[in-house]
């Protein structure tokens, strides 16, 4: 896979600006095509299309709008898209938006501040946090010699794992997602030698091609665990608790049990799925002991994960779970998730990712155990600057979720749980809505977001002197916190 | 084993349209291509929606989930959509549109609200939002929609409760045994600081108090004037203010459970008056919270005052010295209800009297979680008033306040209607507390109460993860968290 345009699939993109050409006073002469940068004007043999307003980058000439300012006619007018102002949140403003879908369709970085696609306006923990590069690096080093690959698998059993990339994709179930979007993102895995992981849905047969690169996740609900699925995958993933609901378990609404999905999770067709919570066989890391075992018995080979959210005794949690046998400690702070959750979980139950990774760092640090198991987090993990910015709290990986369906293109309205399902077929298991995009192309735009963090992610390395990302684990120097006292104001901020 | 409490929820249609966050747009220009957007809405938006020209409003807004088809596909891009100022200018600071808008939708289906791709608030807020609570990884009591869960029970008791069980030689129990009223959520509804409340209102609270078996504290004149039936009088507490004489109430005190009155330096003697008429009833001081209320609060437990009603003003700032609860704080730095209240049952404890008395919190009590919150700060309930308005729909114009008409028509509601309303929403409350609850692996509300063990507040967080690696933080100065504030509500 190449990096490659892949526009958006919808007739009227959205743009940060609405550029209007007067039909009745422009001539045809062409001259906006000539001056635009960025290709808004364009023609079908002799007739002017509709302006491609959603390419226009705003003032791109010294402050001001070439295309206007060249246009004979002054037929040409811009402003600001009144959409915006019902866009975005506080952990994905407006601007994070339209840049990770500008980078999924282009593959490139967007013009501008590099702050405008890495930050969010929450006001706290990783938007509040910089990167603090050294005057002079350590070591000069070329971005193209960074090495972004991890290991997951750091203890002396089971098979070896390493990943390409310091990051894999979450759980997202068949039933909560469509097919198209599953086999988009194990497209983009087996491409980036990464991962994603399954959810707790079963393992559709669409995923077959790629299971090399799918973790097969088990939760309390069991569905779609066989030996067969489990014996498939090179890493098995327990999901005792998920950062959108820690506690709460999982609710999959009667309306999206399909024919499909019944099938798969060997259930009835349009009767609600519970995942209780918790698992109702582990009360103790003994117990959590063997159901490590009962994997490393049908699948030797296999690394085992564990994903847990993030209670106030988390790093203990953590230290069972090494005791226990697992490869990995997956952390999943409590402001990320994609599909549907109480509202009241969202916020209130469990401490952000960003808290979480120090403490648990410190902890298996202090233990003697950190060299040997792989921390991963998750829970709100929107960009290059987040990636950076966990590993260097003390993780050594991340895993991503929201991002990829902001690729796909969802707008964040919510609305995941309700009728049929998303309406843009993202998270949605409805025949029709799912048919909306082909995986290719969803494959495709991930691929292009991917290729636009791995670029920063070398540049930002190189930077730092570090070769490789596993260098900056727990290298908190290389960060800034803007309400703390301690450190000297943020280079770039 | 009691009977299972549980609330009986169902879907009561809005009265008003009301304001959404945004608005769809339409322009002209349709040229009736026959791949039209308004046919592919999964929402049926177009379809179903309706112009109401009483209301001025479309019924569309409220169908539309705001998916954007038919904005990004119309080939003419005739839709648009934008932000709605009737919905930003709703409330206060506090009382920000989307707590308003949260807290309709629960009191319209009695649901838990639901929705998907993940959190999109601030990361901390002021007040409650400063506040996780924990969850546990492997608890008990178990969520399993097969067998159904483990029973939360969140019932909270109002009064003295007795701190051991003394035997006589026959092995009988020899305590004073004090009056104690069980409810079955630990919520009480409070006197509201506004609202255009008529008789529909005034008689919804009364039954919802004994549809839920809570408590409501209506004002004693009214509830003399309204001739409550026996069965329900129970559930309301009269309020006597400092003015209003015992004696003039005598046949309604010995109807009632409890009775509410104003602090002040008679109100011992108070005490033994409604004592004297009805031996069975619990008194609840309403003590206003301020720097000072921590020293009266003990003293008063001390002089054996059965409960005390803590209240903040209605955003949860402490009074700079006694107020009235209908008013705002005046006071320049006012702590939050809850430090205010964490304060009290930490010197409650202090002083071995903890469990001499109940402490009801008010002010500022929005939305589930700062029930849990507060509760988990010290208090044994919590009492609300405006979210009880907002289930009829109030939009917090405060016209009332100048004896406007209320748009909302709230003195004119259906008593039937209001009553599913503030059950509905209560309802929601209770489900959310059970999530919560269950979460945490706590079994019984009452078990919450100053279980500090199970909150994570955020200074401690920053200074436990973050001051190894970021050293010391900056204190925030008064202007800055007031502008954080509005940038909050903004949203």
């Amino acid at each position: 896979m190449k990096v490659r345009q892949a526009p958006e699939r919808f007739r009227n993109p959205i743009g940060r600006y609405i550029v209007l050409r007067d039909p009745g006073l422009c001539t045809q002469c062409g001259t906006c095509m000539k001056t635009c940068p960025a290709g808004v004007f364009t023609v079908a043999g002799r007739l002017a299309l509709r302006p491609k307003e959603w390419l226009c980058p705003g003032p791109c000439q010294a402050g001001e709008n070439a295309c206007i300012k060249a246009c004979p006619a002054e037929a040409i007018t811009i402003r600001k898209n009144p959409l915006l102002n019902t866009l975005g949140d506080f952990r994905w403003p407006v601007d994070l938006l339209l840049d990770t879908w500008e980078m999924a369709r282009t593959g490139k970085a967007p013009i501008g501040d590099n702050l405008r696609y890495n930050l969010g306006l929450s006001g706290g923990g990783f938007d509040r946090m910089r990167l603090s590069f050294p005057d002079k690096p350590a070591k000069k080093i070329k971005p193209d010699e960074v090495d972004l690959g991890i290991s997951l698998n750091r203890r002396d059993h089971g098979g070896r794992l390493d990943i390409s990339v310091p990051y894999y994709g979450g759980g997202m179930s068949f039933g909560s997602v469509s097919r198209s979007t599953m086999q988009a993102r194990a497209m983009v895995a087996q491409e980036t030698n990464s991962l994603v992981c399954t959810g707790e849905g079963g393992f559709p047969t669409v995923l077959y091609p790629y299971d090399k690169h799918v973790i097969t996740q088990v939760a309390t609900g069991l569905f779609g665990v066989r030996e067969e699925t489990i014996q498939r995958v090179r890493m098995v993933e327990f999901k005792y608790a998920q950062g959108a609901k820690p506690g709460l378990g999982g609710h999959l609404l009667g309306d999206k049990v399909t024919t499909a999905v019944a099938k798969m999770r060997e259930a009835v067709k349009g009767s609600a799925l519970f995942s209780p919570f918790p698992f109702h066989s582990v009360y103790s890391v003994e117990d959590h002991k063997k159901h490590v075992d009962w994997m490393r018995a049908i699948n030797p080979a296999a690394v085992v994960s564990v994903k847990v959210s993030t209670p106030t005794d988390v790093d203990m949690v953590a230290v069972g779970s090494y005791y226990a046998g697992a490869h990995v400690i997956h952390l999943d702070g409590s402001y990320g998730g994609t599909g549907a959750a109480p509202d009241i979980a969202k916020k209130n139950i469990a401490m952000p990712i960003e808290y979480a990774i120090p403490k648990v760092h410190r902890f298996l640090t202090e233990e003697g155990v950190r060299e040997r198991m792989t921390l991963i987090a998750s829970g709100g993990i929107r960009g290059a600057h987040d990636i950076i910015k966990a590993i260097a709290l003390g993780a050594d990986g991340v895993v991503i979720g929201t991002a990829d369906m902001m690729a796909l293109g969802c707008i964040r309205c919510g609305a995941c749980e309700s009728g049929r399902g998303c309406a843009r077929g993202i998270a949605t298991t409805d025949d029709e809505l799912a048919e909306q995009f082909d995986p290719q192309w969803g494959a495709q735009r991930i691929y292009n977001l991917y290729q636009v963090w791995n670029k920063q992610l070398r540049e930002i390395l190189a930077d730092f002197g570090l070769k490789s990302v596993r260098e900056l684990v727990g290298r908190t120097e290389f960060l800034v916190h803007l309400d703390y006292e301690g450190r000297e104001a943020a280079k770039n901020a | 084993m009691p009977a299972k409490y549980h609330i009986h929820v169902e879907p009561v249609v809005d009265r008003f349209l009301s304001p959404k966050s945004y608005v769809a747009l339409e322009r002209d220009g349709c040229l009736g291509c026959l791949e039209c957007v308004k046919r592919q809405c999964i929402y049926d938006v177009f379809k179903q929606g309706k112009y109401n020209p009483e209301q001025m409003r479309d019924s569309a807004d409220s169908l539309c989930r705001n998916c954007l088809w038919c904005v990004q596909q119309c080939k003419r891009r005739l839709f648009s959509r934008q932000s709605n100022p009737d919905f930003a200018a709703m409330g206060d600071e506090y009382w920000t549109p989307k707590i308003i808008a949260a807290l309709w939708s629960q009191a319209s289906d009695g649901k838990v609200p639901v929705s998907g791709a993940g959190y999109t608030g601030p990361f901390c807020g002021p007040g409650f939002d400063q506040i996780w609570t924990d969850m546990s990884e492997i608890v008990r009591p178990t969520r399993d929609g097969i067998h159904g869960r483990e029973y939360i029970n969140t019932s909270a008791d109002i009064g003295r409760k007795s701190r051991r069980l003394i035997f006589d030689k026959d092995g009988k129990t020899t305590n004073a045994s004090y009056p104690l009223i069980s409810i079955g959520l630990p919520v009480v509804i409070n006197l509201l600081p506004f609202g255009a409340v008529g008789e529909g209102l005034r008689e919804a609270i009364g039954l919802t108090a004994k549809e839920l078996n809570i408590l409501a504290i209506r004002d004693a004149d009214e509830l003399v004037e309204h001739n409550w039936p026996v069965d329900t009088i129970g559930h309301l507490a009269p309020y006597l203010r400092a003015d209003q004489p015992v004696k003039q109430y005598t046949k309604l005190i010995k109807q009632v459970r409890a009775v509410e009155i104003d602090d002040g330096p008679k109100v011992l003697e108070k005490i033994s008056e409604i004592k004297n008429l009805a031996e069975e009833a619990v008194v609840i001081v309403r003590l206003p919270l301020a720097p000072e209320a921590v020293k009266r609060a003990v003293k008063l437990a001390e002089q054996k005052v059965e409960t005390l009603h803590l209240f903040a003003d209605y955003r949860g700032n402490e009074f700079e010295d006694g107020n009235d609860s209908a008013k705002l704080s005046s006071a320049a730095n006012p702590r939050f209800v809850s430090e205010a209240v964490a304060e009290i049952h930490e010197a409650l404890i202090r002083a071995g009297l903890r469990d001499a008395v109940t402490l009801i919190a008010s002010g500022g009590i929005a939305l589930a979680e700062h029930v849990a919150k507060i509760i988990l700060c010290g208090a044994d309930v919590a009492a609300v008033d405006i979210p009880v308005l907002l289930a009829n729909q109030c939009r917090m114009c405060l016209n009332c306040r100048e004896n406007k008409p209320c748009p909302v028509e709230i003195d004119n509601v259906q008593v039937d209607w209001s009553r599913q309303r503030i059950v509905n929403l209560l309802g929601s409350w209770h489900a959310q507390m059970i999530e919560v609850l269950g979460a945490m692996g706590i079994r019984e509300a009452r078990r919450l109460r100053g279980e500090l063990g199970r909150a994570m507040f955020f200074r401690d967080l920053e200074k436990e993860s973050f001051g190894p690696i970021f050293g010391q933080r900056k204190e925030f100065t008064t202007e800055e968290i007031s502008k954080i504030k509005k940038q909050i509500s903004k949203r």
